[in-house]
Protein backbone atom coordinates (compact mmCIF):
# COMPACT_ATOMS: atom_id res chain seq x y z
CA UNK A 1 0.00 0.00 0.00
CA UNK A 2 1.80 3.18 -0.90
CA UNK A 3 2.62 5.49 2.04
CA UNK A 4 0.05 8.53 0.96
CA UNK A 5 -2.76 5.94 0.69
CA UNK A 6 -5.19 6.72 3.38
CA UNK A 7 -6.90 3.52 3.94
CA UNK A 8 -5.06 2.20 6.91
CA UNK A 9 -5.73 5.08 9.01
CA UNK A 10 -9.26 5.45 7.46
CA UNK A 11 -10.25 1.82 8.69
CA UNK A 12 -8.58 2.87 12.22
CA UNK A 13 -10.92 5.22 12.54
CA UNK A 14 -13.69 3.60 11.79
CA UNK A 15 -13.10 1.21 14.19
CA UNK A 16 -12.61 2.99 16.98
CA UNK A 17 -15.64 4.71 16.85
CA UNK A 18 -15.85 7.24 13.98
CA UNK A 19 -18.31 6.10 11.81
CA UNK A 20 -18.20 9.03 9.58
CA UNK A 21 -14.78 7.84 8.14
CA UNK A 22 -16.27 5.33 6.51
CA UNK A 23 -16.98 7.51 3.67
CA UNK A 24 -13.83 8.56 2.65
CA UNK A 25 -13.51 4.38 2.46
CA UNK A 26 -16.38 4.39 0.38
CA UNK A 27 -15.24 6.76 -1.86
CA UNK A 28 -12.16 4.97 -2.34
CA UNK A 29 -13.58 1.51 -3.05
CA UNK A 30 -17.04 1.46 -4.23
CA UNK A 31 -15.65 1.56 -8.00
CA UNK A 32 -13.20 -1.28 -7.51
CA UNK A 33 -15.71 -3.15 -5.33
CA UNK A 34 -17.63 -2.43 -8.69
CA UNK A 35 -15.21 -3.90 -10.93
CA UNK A 36 -14.87 -7.02 -8.83
CA UNK A 37 -18.54 -7.51 -8.90
CA UNK A 38 -18.87 -7.06 -12.60
CA UNK A 39 -15.83 -9.44 -12.83
CA UNK A 40 -17.85 -12.16 -11.54
CA UNK A 41 -21.61 -11.55 -12.43
CA UNK A 42 -21.36 -9.65 -15.83
CA UNK A 43 -24.05 -7.37 -15.63
CA UNK A 44 -23.04 -3.62 -14.50
CA UNK A 45 -26.86 -2.69 -12.59
CA UNK A 46 -26.58 -5.95 -10.19
CA UNK A 47 -22.45 -5.28 -9.66
CA UNK A 48 -23.81 -1.55 -8.57
CA UNK A 49 -25.90 -3.40 -6.37
CA UNK A 50 -23.41 -5.97 -5.05
CA UNK A 51 -20.64 -3.32 -4.31
CA UNK A 52 -22.90 -1.19 -2.33
CA UNK A 53 -24.16 -4.12 -0.35
CA UNK A 54 -20.15 -5.38 -0.19
CA UNK A 55 -19.66 -2.17 1.55
CA UNK A 56 -22.14 -2.25 3.97
CA UNK A 57 -21.24 -6.03 5.18
CA UNK A 58 -18.06 -4.60 5.32
CA UNK A 59 -18.49 -1.86 7.45
CA UNK A 60 -20.59 -3.98 9.92
CA UNK A 61 -17.50 -6.83 10.31
CA UNK A 62 -14.78 -4.37 10.29
CA UNK A 63 -13.76 -5.23 13.77
CA UNK A 64 -12.71 -8.50 12.15
CA UNK A 65 -10.36 -6.85 9.76
CA UNK A 66 -7.56 -7.25 11.55
CA UNK A 67 -4.81 -5.57 9.96
CA UNK A 68 -6.12 -2.41 8.35
CA UNK A 69 -2.97 -2.57 5.76
CA UNK A 70 -4.94 -5.45 3.97
CA UNK A 71 -8.31 -3.64 3.84
CA UNK A 72 -8.39 -3.94 0.39
CA UNK A 73 -8.09 -7.82 0.00
CA UNK A 74 -10.26 -8.32 2.77
CA UNK A 75 -12.78 -6.22 0.82
CA UNK A 76 -12.58 -7.74 -2.21
CA UNK A 77 -12.81 -11.07 -0.77
CA UNK A 78 -16.26 -10.67 0.71
CA UNK A 79 -17.65 -8.59 -2.74
CA UNK A 80 -16.19 -11.81 -4.32
CA UNK A 81 -18.61 -14.29 -1.83
CA UNK A 82 -21.37 -11.44 -1.97
CA UNK A 83 -21.12 -11.28 -5.83
CA UNK A 84 -21.07 -15.53 -6.08
CA UNK A 85 -24.20 -15.96 -3.89
CA UNK A 86 -25.64 -13.53 -6.15
CA UNK A 87 -25.19 -16.28 -8.69
CA UNK A 88 -25.97 -18.65 -6.94
CA UNK A 89 -29.47 -17.00 -6.40
CA UNK A 90 -30.06 -16.05 -9.87
CA UNK A 91 -29.23 -19.21 -11.17
CA UNK A 92 -32.18 -20.62 -9.27
CA UNK A 93 -34.07 -17.32 -10.24
CA UNK A 94 -33.47 -16.83 -14.07
CA UNK A 95 -34.75 -19.51 -16.46
CA UNK A 96 -32.23 -17.82 -18.85
CA UNK A 97 -28.58 -18.06 -17.79
CA UNK A 98 -27.51 -15.36 -20.79
CA UNK A 99 -25.61 -12.69 -18.38
CA UNK A 100 -25.73 -10.28 -21.38
CA UNK A 101 -28.50 -8.65 -22.94
CA UNK A 102 -29.59 -8.78 -26.28
CA UNK A 103 -27.89 -6.66 -28.96
CA UNK A 104 -30.53 -3.20 -29.76
CA UNK A 105 -30.62 -2.70 -33.10
CA UNK A 106 -28.76 0.47 -34.75
CA UNK A 107 -30.72 2.95 -35.48
CA UNK A 108 -28.51 5.97 -33.95
CA UNK A 109 -25.54 6.98 -31.97
CA UNK A 110 -26.81 5.97 -28.38
CA UNK A 111 -28.37 2.69 -29.81
CA UNK A 112 -24.84 2.28 -30.97
CA UNK A 113 -22.94 2.96 -28.03
CA UNK A 114 -25.65 0.70 -26.02
CA UNK A 115 -24.62 -2.12 -28.63
CA UNK A 116 -21.02 -1.54 -28.46
CA UNK A 117 -21.47 -1.73 -24.06
CA UNK A 118 -23.04 -4.90 -24.83
CA UNK A 119 -20.45 -6.42 -27.24
CA UNK A 120 -17.57 -5.55 -24.62
CA UNK A 121 -19.78 -7.17 -21.86
CA UNK A 122 -19.99 -10.25 -24.36
CA UNK A 123 -16.14 -9.93 -24.88
CA UNK A 124 -15.44 -9.64 -21.25
CA UNK A 125 -17.26 -12.44 -20.17
CA UNK A 126 -15.21 -14.77 -22.59
CA UNK A 127 -12.68 -14.05 -20.48
CA UNK A 128 -11.26 -15.95 -16.92
CA UNK A 129 -13.19 -14.14 -13.82
CA UNK A 130 -9.33 -13.35 -12.79
CA UNK A 131 -8.50 -11.94 -16.27
CA UNK A 132 -11.78 -9.91 -16.08
CA UNK A 133 -10.81 -8.32 -12.17
CA UNK A 134 -7.22 -7.71 -13.48
CA UNK A 135 -8.24 -5.61 -16.95
CA UNK A 136 -11.36 -4.20 -15.11
CA UNK A 137 -9.32 -2.97 -11.91
CA UNK A 138 -6.43 -1.38 -14.70
CA UNK A 139 -7.83 -0.16 -17.04
CA UNK A 140 -11.55 1.36 -15.70
CA UNK A 141 -9.84 2.18 -11.92
CA UNK A 142 -6.84 2.74 -13.19
CA UNK A 143 -5.02 0.46 -10.41
CA UNK A 144 -1.70 0.06 -10.47
CA UNK A 145 0.38 -3.81 -10.96
CA UNK A 146 1.93 -3.43 -7.67
CA UNK A 147 -1.56 -2.18 -5.94
CA UNK A 148 -3.48 -5.28 -7.67
CA UNK A 149 -0.97 -7.62 -6.74
CA UNK A 150 -1.48 -7.35 -3.35
CA UNK A 151 -5.05 -6.84 -3.16
CA UNK A 152 -4.90 -10.42 -5.24
CA UNK A 153 -2.36 -12.28 -3.92
CA UNK A 154 -0.10 -12.53 -6.72
CA UNK A 155 3.05 -11.17 -7.80
CA UNK A 156 3.41 -7.73 -10.22
CA UNK A 157 4.74 -10.07 -13.16
CA UNK A 158 1.66 -12.30 -13.20
CA UNK A 159 -0.56 -8.95 -13.10
CA UNK A 160 1.55 -7.86 -16.02
CA UNK A 161 1.32 -11.23 -17.89
CA UNK A 162 -2.34 -11.45 -17.52
CA UNK A 163 -3.30 -8.20 -18.09
CA UNK A 164 -2.02 -8.30 -21.67
CA UNK A 165 -3.30 -11.76 -22.32
CA UNK A 166 -7.17 -10.48 -21.38
CA UNK A 167 -6.65 -7.46 -23.73
CA UNK A 168 -5.44 -9.56 -26.65
CA UNK A 169 -8.37 -11.88 -25.77
CA UNK A 170 -10.54 -8.92 -25.45
CA UNK A 171 -9.62 -7.13 -28.57
CA UNK A 172 -10.29 -10.72 -30.48
CA UNK A 173 -13.33 -10.98 -28.60
CA UNK A 174 -14.54 -7.39 -30.41
CA UNK A 175 -12.88 -7.83 -33.60
CA UNK A 176 -15.92 -8.91 -35.80
CA UNK A 177 -17.55 -5.51 -34.99
CA UNK A 178 -14.65 -3.83 -36.11
CA UNK A 179 -14.44 -5.45 -39.44
CA UNK A 180 -18.16 -5.08 -39.89
CA UNK A 181 -17.61 -1.35 -38.98
CA UNK A 182 -14.67 -1.59 -42.07
CA UNK A 183 -17.42 -3.14 -44.29
CA UNK A 184 -20.00 -0.59 -42.98
CA UNK A 185 -17.62 2.44 -44.09
CA UNK A 186 -16.57 0.65 -47.41
CA UNK B 1 -3.88 -0.58 -31.17
CA UNK B 2 -1.72 -3.21 -29.14
CA UNK B 3 -2.02 -5.47 -26.05
CA UNK B 4 0.47 -2.57 -24.00
CA UNK B 5 -2.23 -0.04 -24.68
CA UNK B 6 -4.84 0.07 -22.01
CA UNK B 7 -8.44 -0.72 -22.84
CA UNK B 8 -11.32 1.87 -22.84
CA UNK B 9 -13.64 0.33 -20.89
CA UNK B 10 -15.24 4.28 -20.30
CA UNK B 11 -18.46 2.41 -21.39
CA UNK B 12 -18.71 0.58 -18.09
CA UNK B 13 -17.68 3.05 -16.15
CA UNK B 14 -20.15 3.24 -13.65
CA UNK B 15 -19.49 7.26 -12.44
CA UNK B 16 -19.74 8.11 -15.57
CA UNK B 17 -22.86 10.04 -14.69
CA UNK B 18 -20.89 12.07 -11.85
CA UNK B 19 -24.08 13.03 -10.19
CA UNK B 20 -26.24 9.66 -10.26
CA UNK B 21 -22.53 8.31 -8.65
CA UNK B 22 -22.29 10.57 -5.86
CA UNK B 23 -26.30 10.25 -4.88
CA UNK B 24 -25.10 6.39 -4.65
CA UNK B 25 -21.71 6.94 -2.51
CA UNK B 26 -24.38 9.41 0.05
CA UNK B 27 -26.53 6.76 0.15
CA UNK B 28 -24.26 3.84 1.19
CA UNK B 29 -22.37 6.30 3.38
CA UNK B 30 -25.68 7.21 5.07
CA UNK B 31 -26.90 3.56 5.05
CA UNK B 32 -23.59 2.47 6.98
CA UNK B 33 -24.20 5.42 9.67
CA UNK B 34 -27.61 4.00 10.21
CA UNK B 35 -26.33 0.96 10.84
CA UNK B 36 -23.32 2.51 13.32
CA UNK B 37 -26.26 3.82 15.38
CA UNK B 38 -27.75 0.60 15.39
CA UNK B 39 -25.30 -0.99 16.92
CA UNK B 40 -24.56 1.70 19.14
CA UNK B 41 -28.66 1.34 20.17
CA UNK B 42 -27.87 -2.61 20.36
CA UNK B 43 -25.15 -2.15 22.58
CA UNK B 44 -26.97 0.21 24.88
CA UNK B 45 -29.38 -2.28 25.17
CA UNK B 46 -27.24 -4.86 26.27
CA UNK B 47 -25.78 -2.69 28.87
CA UNK B 48 -29.71 -2.35 29.97
CA UNK B 49 -30.57 -6.24 29.92
CA UNK B 50 -26.66 -7.06 31.72
CA UNK B 51 -27.76 -4.28 34.53
CA UNK B 52 -30.07 -6.70 36.18
CA UNK B 53 -28.54 -9.92 36.23
CA UNK B 54 -25.15 -8.18 36.97
CA UNK B 55 -27.21 -6.75 40.31
CA UNK B 56 -28.37 -10.11 41.33
CA UNK B 57 -24.45 -11.33 41.04
CA UNK B 58 -23.75 -8.49 43.04
CA UNK B 59 -26.48 -8.71 45.64
CA UNK B 60 -25.57 -12.53 45.80
CA UNK B 61 -22.03 -11.71 45.97
CA UNK B 62 -22.67 -9.07 48.88
CA UNK B 63 -24.88 -11.29 50.71
CA UNK B 64 -22.27 -14.64 50.59
CA UNK B 65 -19.08 -11.78 51.79
CA UNK B 66 -21.16 -10.44 54.45
CA UNK B 67 -22.50 -14.10 55.81
CA UNK B 68 -18.93 -15.21 55.61
CA UNK B 69 -17.49 -12.48 57.61
CA UNK B 70 -20.11 -12.89 60.23
CA UNK B 71 -19.87 -16.69 60.82
CA UNK B 72 -16.54 -16.63 60.58
CA UNK B 73 -15.61 -13.63 62.78
CA UNK B 74 -13.04 -12.63 60.17
CA UNK B 75 -13.87 -9.14 60.45
CA UNK B 76 -14.15 -6.25 63.01
CA UNK B 77 -18.13 -4.60 63.56
CA UNK B 78 -17.42 -1.75 60.79
CA UNK B 79 -16.56 -4.12 58.36
CA UNK B 80 -19.53 -6.72 59.17
CA UNK B 81 -21.94 -3.63 59.18
CA UNK B 82 -20.52 -2.24 55.95
CA UNK B 83 -21.36 -5.42 54.21
CA UNK B 84 -24.71 -5.72 55.85
CA UNK B 85 -25.68 -2.01 54.34
CA UNK B 86 -24.29 -2.97 51.08
CA UNK B 87 -26.05 -6.22 50.72
CA UNK B 88 -29.46 -4.56 52.20
CA UNK B 89 -29.23 -1.93 49.03
CA UNK B 90 -28.61 -4.35 46.94
CA UNK B 91 -31.30 -6.57 47.62
CA UNK B 92 -33.33 -3.85 48.17
CA UNK B 93 -32.76 -2.06 44.20
CA UNK B 94 -33.15 -6.27 43.20
CA UNK B 95 -36.74 -6.27 44.87
CA UNK B 96 -37.89 -3.24 43.65
CA UNK B 97 -36.90 -3.93 40.03
CA UNK B 98 -34.51 -1.16 39.91
CA UNK B 99 -31.64 -0.67 36.69
CA UNK B 100 -28.64 1.00 38.81
CA UNK B 101 -25.66 2.42 36.59
CA UNK B 102 -22.82 0.16 37.17
CA UNK B 103 -21.28 2.91 38.63
CA UNK B 104 -23.85 2.89 41.54
CA UNK B 105 -23.53 -0.73 42.36
CA UNK B 106 -19.88 -0.20 42.00
CA UNK B 107 -19.84 2.71 44.96
CA UNK B 108 -21.96 0.52 46.74
CA UNK B 109 -20.00 -2.74 46.52
CA UNK B 110 -16.57 -0.43 47.15
CA UNK B 111 -18.85 0.85 50.36
CA UNK B 112 -18.34 -2.90 51.57
CA UNK B 113 -14.75 -2.84 51.96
Amino acid sequence: MPADDPTAELVVRVQHGEASAFEGLVRLYLRPAYAVALATVGRPADAEDIAQEALIVAFERLDTCRNPEVFRSWLLQIVRNHSLNWLDRRRLRDVSRDPVPPEQPHDGPATDARAFRAQLLTALNGLESSEREIVLLHDLEGWTHPEIAVALGISVVMSRQILFQSRRKLRAGLAPRQDQEDLDHE
Amino acid sequence: MNDSEKFDLSLLDPAADAARWERIVQSVTRRTLDVAGRQRLTLTSQLVAWARPALGFAAAAAVISWVGVATLGAGDDLQRIQGEQAASVLARWAARDERPSALSILEVLGSER
